[in-house]
C-alpha cells in the first residue's frame, strides 16, 4: 500500500515537472485563444490541463484513492515551481493553493465516478472518469478561480468549451486505458492483465 | 480577458513537446532493442526429442 502511494505520489510529481517544463508562460492561452481562436476563459483548462492531469491520474485507476494521490503531489509540485520560477500564466492561478484545491476537486469527481461505474468494462470506466473529472476541473475554474483572475465565462462560449472539454475527457480516458493496458502487459502480474481483460 | 498573444513561448513549447516526444521514442527504441537483444543472446532452450 504504502509503495503504491510512493509510486502515485511520485508519478504526480514528475508529471507536474513535465507539466511545468512544456508549457512556458502564455503558450498555453497564445496557442488556444490566438492560434485555435478558441473562446475563453476555460480553453486552456478544458483542452491542456485537464487531460493532462487525467491521464496521469487514470493510470492509478485499479486502486481507490489513486487518482487523487497523484492529482495532490501534481498540483503541489506545479504550485512550488510556479511559485518558484514564476514560469506559469497567472490566470490560472498554477502558483496559489487554488490549483491544489480544483485539483483535488477534479480527483474526488474522477474517484466517485470509478466507484459508481465499477461494474462496467475499464475502457469505459476511464471514458467515463475523463469526462466527470475535465467537467469538475472546468467548472471549478469557472466558478472559482477565473472570476479572480480573468472574469466570468459568457454564456454564449459556454457550450462550445463544454463540448470541448467533453471530447478531450474521453480521449483522456482512451489514451489512459491503453497506456495501462500497455503496462500491464508488459510488467504488471498475470493476474492483473486478466482482470484487465475480463472486467 | 484572455491575456496577450506569446509567440515565443508557443515555439518554446513546441520544441520541448518535440525534444521529450524524440526522447520518449529514443528511450522506447532502445528499451525494445535491449529486450530483442537479450531474447536472442540468451539461454537456448534444447528440444527434447519426443521418441529418444
Amino acid at each position: 500500500m504504502t509503495k503504491l502511494v510512493l509510486k502515485a505520489a511520485g508519478l504526480g510529481a514528475l508529471g507536474g515537472a513535465v507539466f511545468v517544463f512544456l508549457f512556458p508562460k502564455g503558450a498555453i492561452t497564445t496557442l488556444m485563444h490566438e492560434v485555435l481562436h478558441l473562446p475563453g476563459p476555460g480553453a486552456g483548462i478544458a483542452a491542456v490541463l485537464g487531460p493532462f492531469l487525467l491521464i496521469l491520474s487514470l493510470l492509478f485507476y485499479r486502486r481507490a484513492g489513486g487518482p487523487m494521490v497523484v492529482a495532490l503531489a501534481f498540483s503541489v509540485v506545479v504550485a512550488l515551481l510556479a511559485a518558484l520560477v514564476s514560469a506559469m500564466n497567472p490566470k490560472g492561478m498554477f502558483s496559489t493553493i487554488w490549483l491544489v484545491l480544483a485539483c483535488a476537486v477534479c480527483s474526488l469527481g474522477v474517484d466517485g465516478t470509478l466507484i459508481l461505474a465499477r461494474r462496467l468494462k475499464p475502457v469505459w470506466r476511464l471514458v467515463l472518469a475523463g469526462v466527470a473529472g475535465n467537467l469538475v476541473l472546468l467548472i471549478f475554474y469557472w466558478l472559482v478561480i477565473f472570476p479572480q483572475s480573468a472574469g466570468w465565462v459568457l454564456w454564449g462560449d459556454v457550450p462550445i468549451l463544454l463540448a470541448l472539454c467533453v471530447v478531450f475527457g474521453i480521449l483522456a480516458g482512451l489514451i489512459a486505458w491503453l497506456v495501462s493496458r500497455a503496462i500491464l502487459k508488459y510488467i504488471g502480474s498475470g493476474e492483473e492483465v486478466d482482470d484487465v481483460r475480463t472486467r | 480577458m484572455c491575456g496577450p498573444a506569446d509567440y515565443t513561448a508557443l515555439h518554446t513549447m513546441m520544441l520541448r513537446v518535440l525534444l521529450l516526444s524524440g526522447a520518449g521514442l529514443a528511450g522506447y527504441t532502445l528499451w525494445g532493442t535491449a529486450r530483442l537483444l537479450k531474447n536472442l543472446l540468451g539461454k537456448k532452450r534444447t528440444r527434447i526429442p519426443d521418441n529418444p
